[in-house]
Protein backbone atom coordinates (compact mmCIF):
# COMPACT_ATOMS: atom_id res chain seq x y z
CA UNK A 1 0.00 0.00 0.00
CA UNK A 2 2.48 2.48 0.65
CA UNK A 3 3.91 2.04 -2.76
CA UNK A 4 1.04 2.69 -4.32
CA UNK A 5 0.44 5.80 -2.25
CA UNK A 6 2.98 7.41 -3.59
CA UNK A 7 2.92 6.46 -6.79
CA UNK A 8 -0.88 7.65 -6.92
CA UNK A 9 0.31 11.50 -5.90
CA UNK A 10 1.00 12.38 -9.59
CA UNK A 11 -2.21 10.58 -10.89
CA UNK A 12 -4.46 12.43 -7.96
CA UNK A 13 -3.83 15.52 -9.63
CA UNK A 14 -5.30 15.30 -12.57
CA UNK A 15 -8.65 16.18 -13.26
CA UNK A 16 -10.25 12.91 -15.05
CA UNK A 17 -9.04 10.51 -12.24
CA UNK A 18 -10.28 9.41 -9.10
CA UNK A 19 -9.64 6.69 -6.80
CA UNK A 20 -11.32 4.67 -3.84
CA UNK A 21 -10.77 2.19 -1.15
CA UNK A 22 -12.42 -0.40 0.02
CA UNK A 23 -11.89 -2.01 3.23
CA UNK A 24 -13.09 -5.39 4.15
CA UNK A 25 -12.76 -5.68 8.17
CA UNK A 26 -15.41 -5.75 10.85
CA UNK A 27 -14.39 -2.70 12.46
CA UNK A 28 -14.22 0.05 10.47
CA UNK A 29 -12.35 3.29 13.63
CA UNK A 30 -9.05 0.55 13.04
CA UNK A 31 -8.90 1.49 8.99
CA UNK A 32 -9.70 4.97 10.10
CA UNK A 33 -6.61 4.97 12.37
CA UNK A 34 -4.43 3.06 9.94
CA UNK A 35 -5.36 5.47 7.07
CA UNK A 36 -4.62 8.06 9.46
CA UNK A 37 -1.30 6.93 10.11
CA UNK A 38 -0.69 6.25 6.61
CA UNK A 39 -2.34 9.55 5.54
CA UNK A 40 -4.62 8.57 3.16
CA UNK A 41 -6.70 10.98 1.95
CA UNK A 42 -8.97 9.13 -0.22
CA UNK A 43 -12.34 7.78 0.47
CA UNK A 44 -12.41 4.41 1.94
CA UNK A 45 -15.52 2.29 2.43
CA UNK A 46 -16.37 -0.17 4.52
CA UNK A 47 -17.33 -3.64 3.40
CA UNK A 48 -17.50 -5.72 6.35
CA UNK A 49 -20.36 -8.02 4.58
CA UNK A 50 -17.49 -8.48 1.77
CA UNK A 51 -20.15 -7.14 -0.54
CA UNK A 52 -17.85 -7.18 -2.80
CA UNK A 53 -17.37 -11.21 -2.94
CA UNK A 54 -13.48 -10.99 -3.00
CA UNK A 55 -11.62 -13.57 -2.08
CA UNK A 56 -8.52 -11.71 -0.55
CA UNK A 57 -6.88 -8.43 -0.34
CA UNK A 58 -5.52 -6.36 -2.05
CA UNK A 59 -6.78 -6.00 -5.27
CA UNK A 60 -6.52 -2.90 -7.42
CA UNK A 61 -8.70 -2.37 -10.26
CA UNK A 62 -8.56 0.13 -13.42
CA UNK A 63 -12.27 0.95 -14.14
CA UNK A 64 -12.90 2.99 -16.60
CA UNK A 65 -15.33 6.00 -17.43
CA UNK A 66 -18.36 3.99 -17.93
CA UNK A 67 -17.63 1.78 -14.89
CA UNK A 68 -16.33 -1.51 -16.65
CA UNK A 69 -13.09 -3.16 -15.23
CA UNK A 70 -10.50 -2.86 -17.65
CA UNK A 71 -7.41 -3.72 -15.31
CA UNK A 72 -6.61 -5.63 -12.58
CA UNK A 73 -3.04 -4.50 -11.34
CA UNK A 74 -0.39 -6.42 -9.23
CA UNK A 75 -0.09 -5.55 -5.86
CA UNK A 76 3.17 -4.85 -6.08
CA UNK A 77 4.80 -4.47 -9.32
CA UNK A 78 1.53 -2.71 -11.08
CA UNK A 79 2.59 0.79 -10.93
CA UNK A 80 3.67 0.93 -14.78
CA UNK A 81 0.53 -0.48 -16.05
CA UNK A 82 -1.67 1.49 -14.03
CA UNK A 83 0.38 4.38 -15.98
CA UNK A 84 -0.61 2.97 -18.88
CA UNK A 85 -3.83 2.86 -18.06
CA UNK A 86 -4.38 6.35 -17.12
CA UNK A 87 -2.83 7.10 -20.59
CA UNK A 88 -5.35 4.62 -22.51
CA UNK A 89 -8.53 5.94 -24.82
CA UNK A 90 -10.68 2.93 -24.72
CA UNK A 91 -12.52 2.22 -27.70
CA UNK A 92 -16.73 1.95 -27.60
CA UNK A 93 -16.01 -1.13 -29.22
CA UNK A 94 -14.89 -2.77 -26.24
CA UNK A 95 -17.75 -2.16 -24.50
CA UNK A 96 -20.12 -5.08 -23.21
CA UNK A 97 -23.19 -5.41 -25.18
CA UNK A 98 -25.40 -4.38 -23.07
CA UNK A 99 -24.04 -0.33 -23.79
CA UNK A 100 -25.06 0.88 -20.51
CA UNK A 101 -23.37 0.13 -17.14
CA UNK A 102 -25.69 -2.03 -15.43
CA UNK A 103 -27.34 -1.50 -12.04
CA UNK A 104 -27.75 -5.03 -11.13
CA UNK A 105 -27.01 -6.61 -7.85
CA UNK A 106 -26.99 -3.11 -6.71
CA UNK A 107 -27.07 -2.94 -2.72
CA UNK A 108 -27.91 0.34 -1.58
CA UNK A 109 -28.67 2.68 1.59
CA UNK A 110 -32.37 3.04 -0.01
CA UNK A 111 -33.06 -0.66 -0.18
CA UNK A 112 -36.77 -1.90 1.47
CA UNK A 113 -36.72 -5.43 1.04
CA UNK A 114 -35.40 -8.63 1.83
CA UNK A 115 -31.78 -9.15 2.22
CA UNK A 116 -31.20 -5.91 0.84
CA UNK A 117 -33.06 -3.78 3.84
CA UNK A 118 -31.42 -6.01 6.17
CA UNK A 119 -28.04 -5.24 4.71
CA UNK A 120 -28.93 -1.11 4.68
CA UNK A 121 -29.79 -1.80 8.34
CA UNK A 122 -26.89 -2.77 9.74
CA UNK A 123 -25.08 -0.25 7.69
CA UNK A 124 -26.81 2.50 8.20
CA UNK A 125 -29.31 2.07 10.60
CA UNK A 126 -27.60 2.17 14.01
CA UNK A 127 -28.02 -0.60 16.78
CA UNK A 128 -31.30 0.36 17.57
CA UNK A 129 -32.65 -1.90 13.98
CA UNK A 130 -30.33 -4.33 14.47
CA UNK A 131 -32.49 -6.98 15.75
CA UNK A 132 -35.14 -7.09 13.61
CA UNK A 133 -32.29 -7.51 10.63
CA UNK A 134 -30.44 -10.00 12.32
CA UNK A 135 -34.12 -11.74 12.57
CA UNK A 136 -33.89 -11.63 8.28
CA UNK A 137 -30.48 -12.84 8.36
CA UNK A 138 -31.35 -15.75 10.24
CA UNK A 139 -34.29 -16.44 9.03
CA UNK A 140 -32.52 -16.60 5.15
CA UNK A 141 -29.45 -18.61 7.36
CA UNK A 142 -31.40 -21.72 8.47
CA UNK A 143 -33.22 -21.81 5.13
CA UNK A 144 -32.93 -25.09 3.16
CA UNK A 145 -31.25 -23.72 0.30
CA UNK A 146 -29.23 -21.47 2.72
CA UNK A 147 -25.73 -20.60 0.73
CA UNK A 148 -22.16 -20.03 2.86
CA UNK A 149 -22.69 -15.87 2.08
CA UNK A 150 -26.08 -15.91 4.55
CA UNK A 151 -24.10 -18.13 6.74
CA UNK A 152 -21.53 -15.29 6.38
CA UNK A 153 -23.54 -12.70 6.51
CA UNK A 154 -25.67 -13.82 9.45
CA UNK A 155 -22.08 -13.67 11.31
CA UNK A 156 -20.43 -10.11 10.49
CA UNK A 157 -24.32 -8.83 11.54
CA UNK A 158 -23.80 -10.69 15.00
CA UNK A 159 -20.89 -9.34 15.75
CA UNK A 160 -21.88 -6.07 14.95
CA UNK A 161 -24.32 -6.34 17.26
CA UNK A 162 -22.14 -7.65 20.35
CA UNK A 163 -20.07 -4.56 19.94
CA UNK A 164 -22.90 -2.33 20.03
CA UNK A 165 -25.31 -1.45 22.74
CA UNK A 166 -28.09 -3.77 21.38
CA UNK A 167 -25.24 -6.69 22.23
CA UNK A 168 -26.73 -10.21 23.86
CA UNK A 169 -24.22 -12.38 25.46
CA UNK A 170 -23.97 -14.86 22.63
CA UNK A 171 -23.47 -13.04 20.03
CA UNK A 172 -19.93 -13.58 19.90
CA UNK A 173 -20.14 -16.97 19.68
CA UNK A 174 -22.77 -17.45 17.56
CA UNK A 175 -21.24 -15.17 14.90
CA UNK A 176 -17.72 -17.35 14.42
CA UNK A 177 -20.49 -20.18 14.62
CA UNK A 178 -21.96 -18.79 11.30
CA UNK A 179 -18.85 -17.99 10.06
CA UNK A 180 -17.45 -20.91 10.44
CA UNK A 181 -20.11 -22.70 8.83
CA UNK A 182 -19.62 -20.07 6.01
CA UNK A 183 -16.20 -21.36 5.79
CA UNK A 184 -16.86 -24.90 5.99
CA UNK A 185 -19.09 -24.61 2.58
CA UNK A 186 -16.51 -22.38 0.85
CA UNK A 187 -12.91 -22.76 2.04
CA UNK A 188 -11.38 -21.17 -0.43
CA UNK A 189 -13.00 -17.70 1.33
CA UNK A 190 -9.75 -16.16 2.38
CA UNK A 191 -11.51 -12.99 3.62
CA UNK A 192 -14.74 -15.27 5.37
CA UNK A 193 -11.38 -16.93 7.06
CA UNK A 194 -9.53 -14.15 8.32
CA UNK A 195 -12.27 -13.03 10.28
CA UNK A 196 -12.61 -16.04 12.31
CA UNK A 197 -8.76 -16.11 12.59
CA UNK A 198 -9.12 -12.32 13.78
CA UNK A 199 -9.85 -13.87 16.99
CA UNK A 200 -8.72 -17.01 16.67
CA UNK A 201 -5.52 -19.38 18.14
CA UNK A 202 -1.73 -18.18 17.40
CA UNK A 203 -1.08 -21.51 15.73
CA UNK A 204 -3.78 -20.35 13.11
CA UNK A 205 -3.11 -16.87 12.63
CA UNK A 206 -1.17 -15.54 9.68
CA UNK A 207 0.21 -12.43 11.38
CA UNK A 208 -0.40 -9.73 14.07
CA UNK A 209 -3.74 -8.53 12.51
CA UNK A 210 -4.07 -4.99 15.12
CA UNK A 211 -0.10 -5.78 15.77
CA UNK A 212 0.95 -2.32 13.40
CA UNK A 213 -1.56 -0.55 16.19
CA UNK A 214 1.07 0.82 18.73
CA UNK A 215 3.54 1.52 16.44
CA UNK A 216 0.99 3.88 14.44
CA UNK A 217 -0.53 5.59 17.60
CA UNK A 218 3.19 6.67 18.71
CA UNK A 219 3.79 7.53 15.29
CA UNK A 220 0.37 9.46 14.93
CA UNK A 221 1.03 11.33 18.40
CA UNK A 222 4.71 12.65 17.20
CA UNK A 223 3.18 14.45 14.81
CA UNK A 224 0.97 16.29 17.00
CA UNK A 225 -2.19 15.00 15.62
CA UNK A 226 -5.30 13.61 17.67
CA UNK A 227 -5.88 10.29 17.39
CA UNK A 228 -9.16 9.00 15.85
CA UNK A 229 -10.30 6.69 18.61
CA UNK A 230 -10.92 3.02 18.61
CA UNK A 231 -14.23 2.09 19.34
CA UNK A 232 -14.07 -1.77 20.10
CA UNK A 233 -11.09 -2.05 22.12
CA UNK A 234 -8.24 -4.63 21.03
CA UNK A 235 -8.40 -8.17 22.36
CA UNK A 236 -5.15 -9.86 22.93
CA UNK A 237 -5.74 -12.13 20.29
CA UNK A 238 -5.79 -9.36 17.56
CA UNK A 239 -2.09 -8.60 18.28
CA UNK A 240 -0.70 -11.82 19.08
CA UNK A 241 1.48 -13.40 16.40
CA UNK A 242 1.63 -16.38 14.62
CA UNK A 243 3.37 -19.38 16.33
CA UNK A 244 3.39 -23.03 15.86
CA UNK A 245 4.26 -23.42 19.80
CA UNK A 246 1.52 -25.15 21.54
CA UNK A 247 0.81 -24.54 24.85
CA UNK A 248 1.74 -26.77 28.24
CA UNK A 249 0.27 -29.91 28.90
CA UNK A 250 -0.59 -30.11 32.96
CA UNK A 251 -1.85 -27.18 35.16
CA UNK A 252 0.02 -23.99 35.50
CA UNK A 253 -1.02 -22.18 38.23
CA UNK A 254 -2.30 -22.35 41.89
CA UNK A 255 -5.79 -23.07 42.43
CA UNK A 256 -6.89 -19.53 44.39
CA UNK A 257 -10.10 -21.87 45.99
CA UNK A 258 -9.53 -25.46 45.57
CA UNK A 259 -12.04 -26.43 47.91
CA UNK A 260 -15.00 -24.03 46.79
CA UNK A 261 -14.94 -22.00 50.32
CA UNK A 262 -15.43 -18.60 48.51
CA UNK A 263 -19.31 -18.06 49.14
CA UNK A 264 -21.22 -17.99 45.37
CA UNK A 265 -22.67 -15.50 43.49
CA UNK A 266 -25.07 -17.46 41.10
CA UNK A 267 -24.81 -14.38 38.69
CA UNK A 268 -26.75 -11.98 39.86
CA UNK A 269 -23.79 -9.65 40.04
CA UNK A 270 -21.95 -10.44 37.07
CA UNK A 271 -22.62 -11.95 33.89
CA UNK A 272 -20.28 -14.07 32.48
CA UNK A 273 -19.70 -15.22 28.77
CA UNK A 274 -17.62 -17.18 26.51
CA UNK A 275 -16.87 -17.45 22.72
CA UNK A 276 -14.50 -20.08 21.62
CA UNK A 277 -12.67 -19.35 18.24
CA UNK A 278 -11.99 -22.43 16.62
CA UNK A 279 -9.01 -23.38 14.49
CA UNK A 280 -9.88 -22.82 10.79
CA UNK A 281 -8.89 -26.18 9.50
CA UNK A 282 -11.88 -27.36 10.88
CA UNK A 283 -13.68 -25.91 8.31
CA UNK A 284 -11.17 -27.44 5.50
CA UNK A 285 -7.73 -26.58 4.35
CA UNK A 286 -4.16 -27.96 5.27
CA UNK A 287 -3.68 -27.90 8.66
CA UNK A 288 -3.76 -30.87 10.35
CA UNK A 289 -4.77 -29.70 14.00
CA UNK A 290 -6.60 -31.43 16.81
CA UNK A 291 -10.22 -30.59 16.34
CA UNK A 292 -11.25 -28.14 18.99
CA UNK A 293 -8.43 -25.97 18.85
CA UNK A 294 -9.48 -22.83 19.47
CA UNK A 295 -8.88 -19.57 21.11
CA UNK A 296 -11.23 -18.55 24.08
CA UNK A 297 -12.49 -15.60 25.06
CA UNK A 298 -14.18 -14.63 28.21
CA UNK A 299 -16.06 -11.51 29.20
CA UNK A 300 -17.03 -10.81 33.00
CA UNK A 301 -19.81 -8.07 32.96
CA UNK A 302 -21.08 -6.27 36.05
CA UNK A 303 -24.81 -6.23 36.45
CA UNK A 304 -25.24 -2.00 35.29
CA UNK A 305 -29.18 -2.48 36.13
CA UNK A 306 -28.22 -3.03 39.88
CA UNK A 307 -25.27 -0.69 39.57
CA UNK A 308 -22.66 -3.56 40.34
CA UNK A 309 -19.08 -2.42 40.64
CA UNK A 310 -15.82 -3.84 40.90
CA UNK A 311 -13.80 -2.62 44.19
CA UNK A 312 -10.68 -2.58 42.59
CA UNK A 313 -8.88 -1.63 45.67
CA UNK A 314 -9.74 -4.95 47.05
CA UNK A 315 -8.08 -6.83 44.26
CA UNK A 316 -8.54 -7.70 40.31
CA UNK A 317 -10.80 -10.28 38.93
CA UNK A 318 -9.42 -13.84 39.23
CA UNK A 319 -10.23 -17.24 37.04
CA UNK A 320 -9.57 -20.80 37.51
CA UNK A 321 -10.06 -22.85 34.04
CA UNK A 322 -9.80 -26.27 33.90
CA UNK A 323 -9.39 -28.84 31.36
CA UNK A 324 -9.80 -32.49 30.30
CA UNK A 325 -6.46 -34.53 30.89
CA UNK A 326 -3.90 -34.22 27.97
CA UNK A 327 -5.32 -31.31 26.71
CA UNK A 328 -3.34 -28.21 26.76
CA UNK A 329 -3.27 -24.57 27.87
CA UNK A 330 -1.78 -21.49 28.25
CA UNK A 331 -2.28 -21.77 32.16
CA UNK A 332 -4.98 -21.98 34.65
CA UNK A 333 -5.40 -19.06 36.48
CA UNK A 334 -5.89 -15.50 35.21
CA UNK A 335 -6.08 -12.23 36.54
CA UNK A 336 -7.98 -9.49 35.14
CA UNK A 337 -7.14 -6.58 36.47
CA UNK A 338 -9.57 -2.86 36.45
CA UNK A 339 -8.15 0.59 35.08
CA UNK A 340 -5.12 1.31 36.48
CA UNK A 341 -5.52 3.96 39.32
CA UNK A 342 -9.36 3.63 39.87
CA UNK A 343 -11.36 2.94 43.47
CA UNK A 344 -13.66 1.04 41.93
CA UNK A 345 -15.22 0.82 38.25
CA UNK A 346 -17.53 -0.86 36.21
CA UNK A 347 -15.97 -2.28 33.24
CA UNK A 348 -15.91 -5.41 31.26
CA UNK A 349 -13.32 -7.43 32.24
CA UNK A 350 -11.82 -9.34 29.26
CA UNK A 351 -9.56 -12.26 28.72
CA UNK A 352 -8.44 -15.10 25.92
CA UNK A 353 -6.46 -18.10 26.26
CA UNK A 354 -5.72 -20.97 24.20
CA UNK A 355 -6.71 -24.97 24.19
CA UNK A 356 -5.75 -27.71 22.50
CA UNK A 357 -7.09 -31.08 22.60
CA UNK A 358 -5.02 -33.98 22.08
CA UNK A 359 -5.35 -35.97 18.96
CA UNK A 360 -8.02 -38.34 18.46
CA UNK A 361 -11.89 -38.03 18.09
CA UNK A 362 -13.54 -34.88 17.95
CA UNK A 363 -14.03 -33.34 21.66
CA UNK A 364 -18.16 -33.26 20.49
CA UNK A 365 -19.82 -31.79 23.88
CA UNK A 366 -17.18 -30.62 25.76
CA UNK A 367 -17.43 -28.11 28.13
CA UNK A 368 -14.24 -26.40 30.34
CA UNK A 369 -14.89 -26.03 33.83
CA UNK A 370 -14.12 -22.75 35.31
CA UNK A 371 -14.85 -20.34 37.93
CA UNK A 372 -14.24 -16.64 38.73
CA UNK A 373 -13.63 -14.56 41.55
CA UNK A 374 -14.42 -10.71 42.40
CA UNK A 375 -14.59 -8.35 44.73
CA UNK A 376 -18.11 -6.21 43.52
CA UNK A 377 -20.43 -3.71 45.28
CA UNK A 378 -23.82 -4.12 44.88
CA UNK A 379 -25.15 -0.16 44.02
CA UNK A 380 -29.03 -1.44 45.33
CA UNK A 381 -28.08 -2.55 49.12
CA UNK A 382 -24.28 -0.62 48.92
CA UNK A 383 -23.19 -3.98 50.08
CA UNK A 384 -19.60 -4.82 48.98
CA UNK A 385 -18.65 -8.88 48.52
CA UNK A 386 -16.32 -11.04 47.91
CA UNK A 387 -17.82 -13.97 45.60
CA UNK A 388 -17.27 -16.77 43.72
CA UNK A 389 -18.95 -17.78 40.63
CA UNK A 390 -18.72 -21.57 38.95
CA UNK A 391 -19.77 -21.11 35.20
CA UNK A 392 -18.86 -23.01 31.90
CA UNK A 393 -17.26 -22.51 28.39
CA UNK A 394 -18.28 -24.59 25.61
CA UNK A 395 -16.08 -25.75 22.58
CA UNK A 396 -19.02 -25.82 19.82
CA UNK A 397 -17.76 -27.85 17.08
CA UNK A 398 -19.98 -28.15 13.83
CA UNK A 399 -20.26 -30.72 11.94
CA UNK A 400 -16.93 -31.37 10.44
CA UNK A 401 -16.49 -31.41 6.68
CA UNK A 402 -15.61 -29.44 3.78
CA UNK A 403 -13.02 -29.80 0.68
CA UNK A 404 -9.66 -29.69 1.26
CA UNK A 405 -8.06 -26.31 0.91
CA UNK A 406 -4.88 -26.20 -1.37
CA UNK A 407 -4.75 -22.09 -1.78
CA UNK A 408 -2.61 -19.47 0.08
CA UNK A 409 -4.46 -16.41 -0.02
CA UNK A 410 -3.10 -13.30 2.03
CA UNK B 1 -38.27 -19.69 -46.35
CA UNK B 2 -40.86 -19.81 -43.08
CA UNK B 3 -38.39 -22.71 -41.92
CA UNK B 4 -35.91 -20.21 -42.15
CA UNK B 5 -37.36 -17.19 -40.45
CA UNK B 6 -38.54 -19.24 -37.50
CA UNK B 7 -34.96 -19.35 -36.10
CA UNK B 8 -33.85 -16.08 -37.13
CA UNK B 9 -36.42 -14.41 -35.64
CA UNK B 10 -35.78 -16.28 -32.61
CA UNK B 11 -32.07 -15.35 -32.36
CA UNK B 12 -33.43 -11.76 -32.91
CA UNK B 13 -35.48 -12.05 -30.04
CA UNK B 14 -32.67 -13.67 -27.95
CA UNK B 15 -30.28 -10.55 -28.88
CA UNK B 16 -32.58 -8.25 -28.12
CA UNK B 17 -33.44 -9.73 -24.56
CA UNK B 18 -29.75 -9.81 -23.84
CA UNK B 19 -29.02 -6.33 -25.03
CA UNK B 20 -32.65 -4.97 -22.56
CA UNK B 21 -32.54 -7.47 -19.23
CA UNK B 22 -28.40 -6.98 -19.06
CA UNK B 23 -26.01 -9.92 -18.13
CA UNK B 24 -26.05 -10.51 -14.64
CA UNK B 25 -22.58 -12.61 -15.41
CA UNK B 26 -21.14 -9.47 -16.66
CA UNK B 27 -20.92 -7.62 -13.58
CA UNK B 28 -18.28 -8.23 -10.50
CA UNK B 29 -15.43 -6.62 -9.03
CA UNK B 30 -12.85 -8.44 -11.74
CA UNK B 31 -11.06 -7.48 -15.05
CA UNK B 32 -14.04 -7.44 -17.85
CA UNK B 33 -17.13 -6.87 -15.86
CA UNK B 34 -19.16 -3.84 -15.00
CA UNK B 35 -18.61 -2.69 -11.59
CA UNK B 36 -22.20 -3.28 -9.19
CA UNK B 37 -23.67 -0.44 -8.49
CA UNK B 38 -22.83 -0.52 -4.62
CA UNK B 39 -23.58 1.78 -2.09
CA UNK B 40 -21.46 1.87 0.89
CA UNK B 41 -20.81 3.94 3.75
CA UNK B 42 -17.49 5.78 4.61
CA UNK B 43 -15.16 4.03 7.30
CA UNK B 44 -15.67 7.35 9.39
CA UNK B 45 -19.51 6.98 8.59
CA UNK B 46 -19.94 10.61 7.96
CA UNK B 47 -21.03 9.66 4.32
CA UNK B 48 -22.40 7.05 1.83
CA UNK B 49 -20.55 6.65 -1.69
CA UNK B 50 -22.62 5.42 -4.53
CA UNK B 51 -20.15 3.21 -7.02
CA UNK B 52 -22.07 4.40 -9.71
CA UNK B 53 -21.41 8.46 -8.85
CA UNK B 54 -17.57 7.67 -9.49
CA UNK B 55 -18.23 7.08 -13.45
CA UNK B 56 -17.38 9.87 -15.88
CA UNK B 57 -13.63 9.22 -14.74
CA UNK B 58 -11.02 7.29 -14.41
CA UNK B 59 -11.01 4.96 -11.39
CA UNK B 60 -8.59 3.16 -9.34
CA UNK B 61 -10.06 1.40 -6.73
CA UNK B 62 -8.20 -0.63 -4.22
CA UNK B 63 -9.85 -3.34 -1.91
CA UNK B 64 -7.69 -3.70 1.53
CA UNK B 65 -7.54 -4.26 4.91
CA UNK B 66 -5.22 -2.97 7.46
CA UNK B 67 -4.07 -6.09 8.68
Amino acid sequence: MPVWHEALKAARKRDDFVMIGITQEQHPDRCRLYAQWQGIDWPILWDPFNLTDSYAVPIFLGVDEIGFVREQFHARKGQEAFAAFLDTMYPANQVPPAGVPPTLQAQTKEAAQGRGSALARMLWGGHEVYDEAIEAFTARAVEGDATARDSFELGVALRLRYDSLAFRPADFQDSLASWTQALTMQPRQYIWRRRIQQWGPVLDKPYPFYGWVAEARKAIEDRGEKLHPVAVGLTSSELARKSNEMPPVGVRGVNPDPEGKIEADPGALVHIESAAALHTGIAGGRARIPAGTARIHVALRPDVKRDVHYSNEAGPVQVWVEVPEEWRIDRNLFTVAGPPNTESSSDVRRFDFEVVPPLGPPPVGVKLKAFALYYVCDGEDGLCVYRRQDFEIPIPLPALGGPPDTDEGR
Amino acid sequence: MKKLMLPLMALALSATSTAGVQDESAVGFAKGRFLPDLELPTIDGERTVRLSSLRGKKLLLVQFASW
